[in-house]
């Protein structure tokens, strides 16, 4: 071994990642090097600088505490969102049974005081927890969009997001409010992820500031811990609501054209 | 509500690791209200892909590797992120190894000249480090984590960790001196004419080298 050698794996060498046979020649040939010895020795020294500024930190006392409840919220939503069936009318039914044992005792519990207006976040929130069984599955926008065709009065063009790993899966008829809505069933990386298609018409969004996020104009807000963002196009209203965070939300909604 | 057995489970094994959580996130994020989020929200995607931890793997690992895809989603915009990567790897390329003296200047615990200023300098140009470089190097120096184990976390081939620890371990030291020498804690400058530069580390080529000299 030479001394470029050592130079070129000085680091590997001292984070312990050389094999056996190469560290006995490192070593060997600091014996013999004492330019060579003073740099491995000088990295040592760094690595140590390193650890001791940078330093590893306790976490804050509160933190563990604020864990234990996000994770108590997050199971108690789970359950109910888990527990519904995916398909079929035997498991329409479960989720009907399941529904009343579980929605009295967890999410009746704990009524938030609501700000007049909320109603399209509530509403697609809500269908985002509670996934109903679809009507027509399939990853054609085309092909599902047409099955709204003859059940609802506005022309249904599920969004497609463009460069992201979202696929449409399904749809069923749905509302919101006392207006028809098309319910589109996507999956984000494997996790759901809902659109809800409903003409646009007076249904409050809860006073939130629309923000512009590519080219449209999105109002965002949350219900039972879901985030949901809604945009307009073409006088038809198109919700999205998924446990993505804000700026991944923003991105998918920036995606569709 | 009674917790479930699953979230006992987890709450005992995982919280353990709540410590080296919080330290890699403030790291990342380099505010403590989005470590504490960023913590929280990391325990509860863990708690939904519990099923999917292999028994027997390194959890603390796992945990950081959810961590740390939350913060690259959240965080960073990717294309500006990107182009500041790039920036650094085109800059740190050149890799001057300090001379001898330098090193000598700098360790000499008579001196002391870590203790203060420089120390500061040091963090200051860690926080300055892009984010997959300051995750690399936090990761390997401050939680000790193995090359296997870091390319497992951040999701990249292990050559990468290597290049990255390598290229931000220059890039630190170059500040540092930088520092030295304007305080005039250190009395000579980066390049050491006798120092064989190299532009990466890289072990492939040495083995190479070490089988032609063999033959």
């Amino acid at each position: 071994m030479i001394c470029k050698d050592v130079h070129r794996c000085v680091h590997v060498y001292i984070d312990g990642e050389l094999t056996p046979q190469d560290a006995l020649e490192v070593e060997g040939h600091l014996e013999e090097c004492p330019r060579c010895k003073q740099l491995v020795e000088f990295e040592w020294w760094f690595k140590h600088q390193i650890r001791t500024s940078v330093g590893s930190v306790q976490a804050p006392a509160d933190l563990s505490g604020c864990v234990r409840s996000s994770l108590a919220r997050a199971e108690r939503y789970d359950r109910v969102r888990y527990a519904l069936p995916r398909g079929g009318a035997l498991a329409a039914l479960a989720a009907g049974v399941v529904l009343a044992i579980y929605l009295p005792s967890w999410l009746a519990p704990a009524p938030q005081p609501r700000a007049p207006g909320r109603a399209v976040f509530d509403y697609v929130a809500e269908r985002h927890a509670h996934r109903l069984p679809p009507e027509i599955t399939g990853d054609d926008e085309a092909r599902v969009g047409t099955w709204f065709q003859d059940k609802v009065d506005f022309a249904v063009r599920p969004p497609r997001f463009r460069n992201e790993p979202v696929q449409l899966v399904g749809g069923r008829i749905s509302n919101v409010g006392d207006r028809q809505a098309a319910h589109l069933f996507y999956e984000h990386n494997g996790r759901p992820l809902t659109v809800v298609v409903f003409q646009d018409a007076d249904i409050p969004l809860g006073g939130t500031q629309p923000v512009q996020v590519g080219s449209h104009v999105v109002h965002f807000g949350q219900s039972r811990g879901y985030n949901v963002a809604v945009w307009n196009q073409g006088g038809v209203s198109y919700a999205v609501s998924s446990d993505l965070d804000q700026p991944d939300m923003f991105r998918l909604v920036s995606s569709v054209p | 509500m009674k917790p479930s057995r699953k979230r006992r489970e987890f709450e005992t094994s995982a919280l353990q690791h709540l410590d080296a959580l919080y330290g890699v996130a403030l790291k990342l994020t380099r505010d403590e209200q989005n470590a504490k989020d960023l913590v929280q929200d990391t325990y509860v995607r863990a708690l939904r892909f519990y099923d999917r931890f292999e028994w027997g793997t390194n959890m603390r690992a796992w945990l950081l590797r959810i961590l740390t895809n939350m913060f690259i989603n959240r965080y960073r915009q990717a294309q500006k992120e990107k182009q500041l990567a790039d920036t650094f790897l085109g800059t740190a390329t050149h890799d001057a190894i300090l001379s001898t003296m330098a090193m000598g200047q700098l360790r000499d615990p008579e001196r002391r000249v870590m203790d203060g200023m420089l120390r500061d300098a040091l963090i200051r140009a860690f926080d300055e480090l892009p984010d997959e470089f300051r995750m690399t190097v936090v990761l390997a120096d401050v939680y000790g984590f193995s090359y296997k184990e870091i390319a497992e976390i951040i999701d990249r081939p292990i050559g990468t960790v290597m290049s990255r620890l390598h290229r931000a371990r220059r890039a630190l030291q170059e500040k540092l001196l930088d520092q030295a020498v304007a305080a005039g804690l250190v009395t000579t400058g980066p390049a050491s004419p006798e120092a064989p530069q190299t532009s990466t580390a890289n072990l492939a080529e040495y083995r190479t080298q070490r089988r032609r000299r063999a033959s």
